[in-house]
């Protein structure tokens, strides 16, 4: 599948005048799905990192009330741990502007849920991650000294990290 | 966000209650108990309906334990809106036959959802048709007929056509009648709700609001107008108009209205608790004494006392399986439930329903997650902080009842000493009595027949006596008097000189050596949260009842419970919120 333009830019007026856009529907929940789905392979076939990606099957509208919040935590949890993963493993990947994805909602009438600013930070995290993989490359260098706060290559040359991306 | 309040008149309440409704087409969180109980949901629940999840935060995910939908059924309607046949089918099940002002269906207004076309079939106890009501086009979330429909043994509603297409049924509650009051025609309406955590009381409810009508509808001197249908006791149910949907706020019954103007009436309505305390109670024992029939089971004393009313109660399942000892003395059955409350560590709240509740005190102190939190931003300006007055010591006087006399030589008082014809008697027991024996000048005969289970020797209030052979009836009984121990707990470490400000119960007469020790300890630690801080929230999801984390100055969290709400209804909704707690 392709990478689909992430939608980033609901708004309140789009809320307060019930546009389409204001709501979360299954074609929503399908491109957050599919460009995690996208994401996932291509941090796998650029870096050979293999991160966890829980399938789910986006439920359909008329799809049981009380299964849609654990597929839905799933369906951010991919995103989360494609987020922490770059983080920690890929740092000259740069995700700034990648927000924390919280994939653990709860039920009833006493939980916070998601609004508008939620759902846009989703995709926009996505598409964050997107670009800066995309973007990236890797170029081996023969590293020959390391120390704490320097790297340098065989030519004596100080390496830091934005460099690697370049 | 948009509110108002609607204010419904008459004998619906009493007519919902007996209906018992039924379907098969229920999807499996919905239980359609809930259009019986008034319990639907605030908010709506997240489905994936083609536009249907607007993110503005309020609707939730479902939680299969506390969801409650009212009507929800389990297939779609198609790309018209239509449902193939069989129809989605509710029924409603009357015990006895009704007469009715009409019927109202609200459907869910908050996300514009409702059905389209529908049809209400009323039957009577030989299950023929009476009428039927046929909709074709509804155009909002709420129908009203205000026809009259004469006894109604079932009501069949079956959905053809919602007004959005790839819907399910989502029908919150039904009134029978239609006679509403909302909008321009309630110039103002203020609800008080209160709880007492510890049962020392048992404050009611009470609604206040004014009535408008341009047709002089509660005008005395208008002869085409309402106000000699008015009485005492009339229920008035209140519902929350918030976005268009139609909150449950409660149950009310009508205590006092005077007339303004030819146009303008003020009425004032108590709730559940206000019945209670109209109801006499003949007072009841129960005691372990040798030779005693022995304590009773807490479910089993409440079932005698709602007997005496059409009230329905619920107890909280932590509070069942307690086994009462000791006096009820006779009263009102308000004052009984009370004692029993504060005995067993409940309360009872009867807020956003038309139900009485019985439910666990919960301390501040145990509170881990609150249910709500509460940042500056939404606790409204000026926020004093009242601190209550320290507590230095509670106690608390048990009772232990044993026959007066002493062992072997009991002390005999006479019950009831006279002639009588035959027939029935009642004679006013106003003590604990530990069982009836014969006094040695009875002549004639009698049976008797004692309140509250037949078989229970031990209760007091009315005993009744039927007379079957005329002549003297020498009744005698043993007075039960109280063994007093007290119970106690005291603050420790207090500076020199420190005030005493000591609790003192003497009238806990189910409280016994089993039970006083944590009779006390529970309030000891509630008089321990001293915290009082006034908050004034607009449109809360709060209720009396619910735990709050309210951000204090220097960083500090007070943990506190709601114990009441006054809430203006007509003026968006401003609550002014009154809780007690503690530093977390």
């Amino acid at each position: 599948m392709a990478w689909v333009t992430p939608v980033t830019d609901r708004t309140l007026s789009d809320i307060l005048n019930k546009e389409t856009k204001g709501y979360f529907n299954k074609a929503d929940w399908t491109r957050i799905y599919d460009n995690s789905d996208v994401l996932n392979d291509l941090i796998d076939s650029k870096f050979s990192e293999t991160i966890t990606f829980d399938t789910v099957v986006v439920p359909n509208i008329d799809g049981a009330p009380n299964s849609i919040l654990a597929l839905l935590n799933t369906t951010l949890a991919n995103v989360e741990r494609m987020r922490v993963e770059l983080l920690a493993s890929f740092p000259f990947v740069l995700i700034t502007g990648a927000v924390e994805v919280v994939d653990d909602w709860e039920a009833g009438d006493l939980k916070v849920v998601p609004d508008y600013t939620d759902v846009n930070e989703w995709e926009e995290t996505l598409g964050i991650m997107y670009d800066a993989v995309t973007d990236a490359s890797l170029v081996e260098i023969n590293i020959v000294d390391e120390s704490d706060n320097l790297i340098v290559d065989e030519s004596g040359n100080f390496l830091i990290s934005e460099l690697w991306s370049t | 966000m948009t509110t108002g309040v609607e204010i419904a008149f008459g004998i619906y309440a009493p007519i919902k209650q007996d209906g018992t409704p039924s379907t098969t087409d229920n999807i499996s969180f919905s239980d359609v108990d809930d259009l019986q109980d008034n319990l639907s949901n605030r908010y709506p629940i997240i489905t994936l309906e083609p536009d249907y999840w607007l993110l503005d935060g309020t609707y939730k995910f479902v939680d299969a334990a506390d969801t409650h939908v009212g009507f929800f059924n389990d297939t779609q309607s198609d790309a018209d809106g239509l449902y193939g046949s069989p129809y989605p089918t509710l029924t409603i099940d009357f015990s006895e036959d009704h007469d009715l002002d009409g019927i109202t269906l609200r459907f869910s207004g908050y996300t514009g959802d409702w059905c389209k076309a529908f049809n209400i079939a009323f039957y009577d106890s030989g299950a023929g048709l009476i009428t039927s009501l046929g909709v074709a086009a509804l155009a909002s979330a709420r129908y009203s007929y205000s026809g009259s429909i004469v006894d109604v043994r079932q009501v069949v509603i079956q959905f053809y056509e919602t007004n959005k297409a790839y819907r399910w049924v989502r029908l919150k509650s039904i009134d029978y009648g239609s006679n509403f009051f909302e909008g321009d025609e309630i110039k103002n309406a203020k609800l008080i709700e209160r709880i007492d955590p510890l049962s020392i009381s048992l404050p009611e409810n009470v609604l206040e609001f004014s009535i408008h009508s341009d047709d002089g509808v509660f005008s005395p001197v208008n002869p085409d107008g309402d106000w000699d249908t008015l009485q005492e006791g009339m229920p008035v149910e209140v519902y929350e108009i918030l976005n268009g949907s139609y909150i449950y706020l409660g149950l009310f019954y009508l205590e006092d209205w005077k007339s303004v103007t030819d146009y303008e009436t003020d009425f004032e309505a108590g709730n559940a608790i206000s019945i209670l305390n109209s109801v006499p109670f003949g007072g009841m024992f129960m005691s372990t004494y040798t030779g005693s029939p022995g304590n009773r089971d807490i479910e089993d004393v409440l079932d005698d006392l709602f007997g005496l009313t059409d009230l329905e109660y619920e107890i909280d399942a932590s509070l069942t399986g307690i086994d009462l000892i000791g006096y009820i003395p006779a009263g009102t059955m308000k004052e009984a439930l009370q004692l029993i409350c504060f005995t067993i560590g409940g309360y009872v709240d009867c807020s956003r329903t038309n139900t009485v509740f019985i439910k666990p005190l919960l301390l501040a102190s145990d509170v881990v997650t609150a249910d709500y939190e509460l940042t500056f931003a939404e606790q409204g300006s000026g926020r004093p902080l009242k601190v209550a007055t320290l507590v230095t010591g509670v106690e608390i006087i048990s009772h232990e009842f044993v026959p007066s006399g002493s062992v072997g030589n009991p002390q005999l008082e006479t019950l009831i000493k006279d002639t009588y014809t035959n027939g029935a008697y009642d004679v006013f027991v106003d003590f604990p009595a530990f069982g009836i024996q014969d006094g040695g000048a009875t002549t004639g005969t009698a049976t008797y027949l004692y309140e509250f289970g037949g078989a229970l020797l031990f209760n007091t209030g009315n005993l009744t006596f039927t007379v079957t052979a005329p002549g003297v009836i020498d009744t005698t009984t043993m007075r039960g008097v109280s063994i007093k121990t007290i119970y106690s707990e005291y603050a420790s470490g207090l500076p020199s000189g420190a005030k005493q400000n000591t609790v003192k119960i003497n009238d806990a007469f189910l409280t016994n050596s089993d039970n006083a020790a944590a009779m006390v300890a529970r309030v000891y630690d509630y008089y321990a949260q001293r915290f009082q801080p006034q908050l004034r929230l607009f449109s809360p999801f709060v209720r009396v009842g619910d735990s709050v984390a309210i951000e204090m100055s220097y960083s500090q969290t007070i943990n506190a419970i709601v114990e009441k709400m006054t809430t203006d209804l007509t003026g968006g909704f401003i609550a002014d919120v009154e809780v007690r707690g503690v530093l977390a």
